[in-house]
């Protein structure tokens, strides 16, 4: 039996009164205060930097008359930023971006949703291949898909669709420059959230639920729907938030598909507003404020339904996963698998190479795609020949690396506070990391622009401050990753270890993480390849030593250079798909395959 | 719980290595320094005769000495220069070869912005007092008044100054046109025969063929040029020619570069304001497109360039910008496909041109003060009339 010995005053220097008991008690008391409090003040204030800064700047700039830039005049308290705001074309374009995002989250939604059901809980012949599909679309930004669709289903007689109607002698021709276009270009590429969102959860569900169902003569759909979809809604809601808010600030699309059919959303508007000169930064900031307020009320709404339930699945007992036997429906899911893979990856691939390999792009019939001789590769040899774009490969992967590292140790630590602790001010912690989400990343570029320039850290002009551009743009999507991972685990377990006598730390890397192993690896490598993709919050801060593939793709599609475009875009998809590959190991070989 | 700890973090270290070693390889990697474009041939570079050949000239391109010995060193001292543009990728990439084609050993970094972000990139950073920016080529003369009355330009008298007409050039020294780019017509041969291609804004707007959505064309918000040519429609046709041309339901597009590939693509037919540098672009490719010169209103916009006060590399600043308004920067740059301010320089390359018509012959809307002065205002007609927001 342990005897618990009090501590000798003269052997511990930190009671050892030297003038009076009051003395020993002031130690003591700040010891405790720097214990409670110092982590959470170094958090708050790199979140404030971070995050609050650069928001608040443009909340700041969307009631004023003049750009904010530091050191420069200081404008006027006005309104009538809010009041343009409210004029029949920003109103007509943000019913058209809500109709969009809507539209793009429930198409990427049966697209990923369902995907990640066949792959973590059912018995779909090629699972591998499954998984696959689910996540592979991520090495493709959806610039570069917008691209890649244009150059399939453009209006014009030289778009692939039209041409093989034309070949069969057919009278149609579809149409991509359109809402419906741009719903389905979202709903592809925004599909695997949804499956990295979904699938860790469904992988670490207990079977035993659903099993207890079916014992009790519900059917298929009736667990499905009854149980299996009801515990994952904390990973469903968090997937459909993020998706649906990302669609709707998304801006190289609807530039892109929107634009030539004159069709206006709220970031063609913010991108014309500050692209097209003079800039007109504080209207541009005044729309971003409208979404910001949108954001908080969806967070709100989202948080007040999931903080009712328990969704915990993952809990001390062991468990054997099972999977739900497809029968007749097998074969059926496979070819939907295909079809997605085949829309969202070999179609899009075809027209970037075919792009990339003509020496223009205009194309008489549809047999020339398929001519040999119509080929050159010219516009590789210019592209690869071009120390711009070695310099903005490797850039890419250094800022993909640093971000991924960086930003998923500071969201698994926000992640850990909001869900774990009791350090005051949590809830904060969790506003602010969703509020990113809610500004446009054009504008929230033009945020860290005038916040960091001043900042007395030299890091402006340097990779660094894209790297803190980046971990703030993707602070949503590794903080939901993170947190839907840690809510799926039951607090018993860690309660367990820490009466054991562990510490904080050691429970968290003994404990937690291996059992978040599937959601922390899925959430640095979507960090990584987001970074990858990422043009918006780089606009504004790329220099020429910083510049990344994206503002190279970018400018080339500005400049009408789309071979070129197309090159690159095929070049650095076709290596981010090849991360993937590497990286979707992470995923498929975690608690499920632990357990079989 | 995980009791094997051997594979725990297995996979992630593997990942990590094979991340580790592609970044490893790909920083091996590496291009040469011939940043140039597709297609067009290198400018040419008479490197062969670089060097000083009189005693007091430091560096000499071209049989043009563009710095004397003492700034040749400080500039060598400094290694390189920044340069921020609006010029488009393609054209800017083309001078930025012959730059280097002439053998000069200063780095030239770019970094290209369309008009508005490199307006507010570049405010925020003078102010911030950290403008890396050591030469500006900027476009639309409104946004480089504001820069001036930032005190963003430091004045540098360049090579034949006073060979570069009065409105091509303010303040004492302060900033000139660097480059001066024409809007021309440009249509898919393959779709739209010769023949049927209208020569002149007048017959454009005339013409029943391109009724329907077949032209491509910049809403006015693009940059200066696209407002420089509605500009001059309205001034010589008056403000039906606004209420025609919307009529005709065209594709309004936010870059001069898609319009020219909506028209190679056969989206649309027509373009009436591309740019010299992507049709030559496009014909070297074998693209069925063609220019013209509009008969009637030949308009042409200025890219201003100025030495920036804050520059980190003046003198390297300075001997680029001698170079530009030098014999090898007029061949540069006309080769791109633009004319240079300089009078009597080399006629831009144009496809379709033996020779292209003389600079004289162009209209410049920035050199009339109802330009600057009426813009708000015509912006909302133009809006009211196209039903279209540049911005809102």
């Amino acid at each position: 039996m342990a005897t618990i010995t009090p501590p000798k005053t003269e052997d511990d220097p930190t009671l050892r009164p030297f003038g009076g008991a009051g003395e020993v008690r002031a130690e003591s008391l700040l010891r405790r205060l720097l214990r409670q409090w110092g982590p959470m003040t170094v958090l708050y204030a790199i979140l404030i930097v971070l995050v609050v800064l650069p928001v608040g700047i443009l909340f700041y700039a969307a009631f004023t008359d003049v750009a904010p830039r530091p050191g420069g005049a200081r404008g006027s308290f006005t309104l009538k930023n809010i009041q343009d705001l409210m004029g029949p074309t920003t109103l007509g374009a943000a019913r058209t971006s809500v109709v969009i995002a809507l539209g793009g989250t429930s198409v990427a939604m049966v697209w990923g949703g369902l995907l990640a059901w066949l792959a973590a809980r059912t018995d779909v012949p090629f699972r591998p291949l499954v998984q696959l599909a689910g996540i592979v679309p991520l090495f493709m930004s959806a610039l570069v898909g917008a691209l890649a669709w244009s150059f399939i289903a453009s209006p014009g007689r030289s778009s692939y669709v039209n041409l093989f109607f034309s070949a069969l002698g057919l009278d149609w021709t579809v149409n991509i420059y359109s809402v419906g276009g741009m719903v389905f270009v979202f709903g592809l590429y925004y599909a695997p959230f949804y499956f990295l969102l979904l699938n860790g959860p469904l992988t670490l569900m207990n079977p035993e639920l659903e099993e207890a169902a079916e014992v009790c003569g519900a059917s298929r759909r009736k667990t499905a729907t009854a149980i299996t979809i009801p515990l994952v809604t904390p990973a469903i809601l968090g997937a459909l938030l993020l998706t649906f808010v990302l669609i709707i600030e998304n801006f190289p699309v609807p530039t892109l598909l929107g634009t030539p059919a004159g069709i206006n959303t709220l970031p063609s508007i913010i991108y014309r507003l500050m692209h097209n000169p003079p800039p007109r930064s504080n209207l541009a900031a005044a729309v971003g404020l409208l979404l910001m307020l949108i954001m908080v009320g969806l967070i709100w709404i989202q948080r007040r339904f999931i903080s009712k339930k328990e969704y915990t699945t993952i809990t001390g007992k062991g468990m054997t996963p099972r999977r739900i036997k497809l029968g007749k429906w097998r074969w059926p899911a496979l070819a939907f698998v295909l079809l997605y893979f085949v829309l969202a990856v070999f179609l899009p691939f075809f027209a970037l190479l075919q792009m990339s390999l003509r020496p223009h792009s205009f194309i008489m019939s549809f047999s020339e795609l398929f001519d040999p001789n119509a080929f050159d590769l010219r516009h590789f040899r210019a592209v690869l020949g071009s120390e711009r774009f070695w310099t903005a490969l490797r850039n890419s992967f250094t800022l993909g690396a640093l971000t991924a590292v960086a930003g998923g140790l500071l969201h698994l630590v926000m992640a850990y506070v909001v869900l774990r602790s009791r350090a005051p001010g949590r809830k904060f912690v969790e506003y602010i990391a969703m509020a990113p989400l809610a500004m446009p990343a054009l504008v929230l570029g033009l945020g860290f622009l005038w916040t960091w320039i001043a900042l007395p850290i030299p890091i402006y002009g340097t990779l660094w401050v894209l790297v803190a551009a980046y971990v703030v743009r993707f602070m949503p999507q590794g903080f939901q990753g993170m947190s839907s991972s840690m809510l799926q685990i039951h607090k018993d377990l860690e309660e367990s270890a820490l009466v054991c006598g562990a510490t904080r730390a050691r429970t968290l890397r003994t404990i937690t993480l291996p059992l978040m192993r599937a959601g922390v690896a899925g959430s640095l490598l979507l960090l990584f390849i987001l970074t990858m993709r990422e043009l918006s919050a780089a606009l504004f801060l790329f220099t020429a030593q910083t510049r990344v593939l994206s503002i190279v793709v970018f400018d080339y599609w500005d400049s009408g250079l789309l071979a070129q475009a197309a090159v690159t875009s095929f070049i650095y998809s076709s290596l981010l798909m090849g991360i993937v590959l590497i990286g979707r190991k992470w995923l498929e070989g975690s608690a499920g395959r632990k357990r079989d | 719980m995980n009791t094997k700890k051997s594979n725990r973090f297995g996979a992630a270290r593997h990942t990590t290595a094979t991340l580790a070693v592609l970044a490893l390889i790909l920083a091996a990697c590496g291009g040469n320094d011939a940043d140039a474009p597709a297609a067009p041939a290198p400018a040419p570079a008479p490197a062969a005769d670089a060097g000083p050949t009189a005693p007091e000239c430091g560096y000499e391109v071209a049989g043009d000495c563009i710095a004397d010995a003492e700034l040749w060193a400080a500039a060598q001292a400094e290694g390189g220069l920044t340069l921020y543009s609006s010029v488009s990728e393609a054209r800017q990439q083309v001078t930025l070869a012959a730059w280097a084609e002439a053998g000069v050993p200063l780095t030239v970094e770019l970094v290209r912005l369309g008009g508005g972000r490199l307006y507010e990139r570049v405010q925020t950073e003078h102010i911030a007092n950290q403008l890396a920016a050591d030469v500006l080529l900027h476009s639309d003369i409104a946004l480089v008044n504001g820069h001036a009355d930032l005190g963003v330009y430091e004045p540098h008298c360049v090579p034949n100054l006073d060979l570069i007409p009065d409105p091509l050039k303010f303040g004492d020294c302060l900033f000139q046109a660097g480059v001066i780019v024409p809007l021309l017509f440009g249509w898919n041969t393959a779709l739209l025969p010769s023949g049927q291609a209208p020569t002149s804004y007048r017959s454009m707007l005339d013409s029943a063929e391109l009724d329907g959505g077949k032209i491509a064309v910049q809403h006015i918000g693009v940059g200066g040029s696209s407002y420089a040519v509605y500009f001059e429609l309205r001034k010589q046709y008056g403000p039906e020619s606004w209420v025609a041309m919307a009529a005709k339901d065209p594709v309004l597009v936010g870059a001069a570069g898609a319009a020219q590939e909506a028209v190679v693509r056969g989206e649309q037919v027509f373009g009436p304001m591309l740019t010299v540098g992507n049709i030559n672009v496009s014909v070297d490719d074998g693209a069925p497109i063609a220019g013209l010169f509009p008969e009637d209103i030949s308009v042409a916009i200025g890219h201003w360039m100025g030495l920036t006060a804050q520059a980190s590399n003046p003198n390297a600043a300075k001997v680029f910008m001698n170079w530009w308004y030098s014999t090898g920067g007029q061949e540069a740059v006309a080769f791109s496909g633009d004319y240079h301010p300089v009078s009597g320089s080399p006629s831009p390359r144009v496809a379709g041109y033996d020779v292209a018509p003389d600079v004289s012959t162009l209209v410049f809307p920035e050199s009339d003060p109802d330009f600057i002065r009426l813009r708000d205002e015509l912006f909302n007609e133009w809006q009211t009339v196209f039903n279209f927001t540049p911005g809102s």
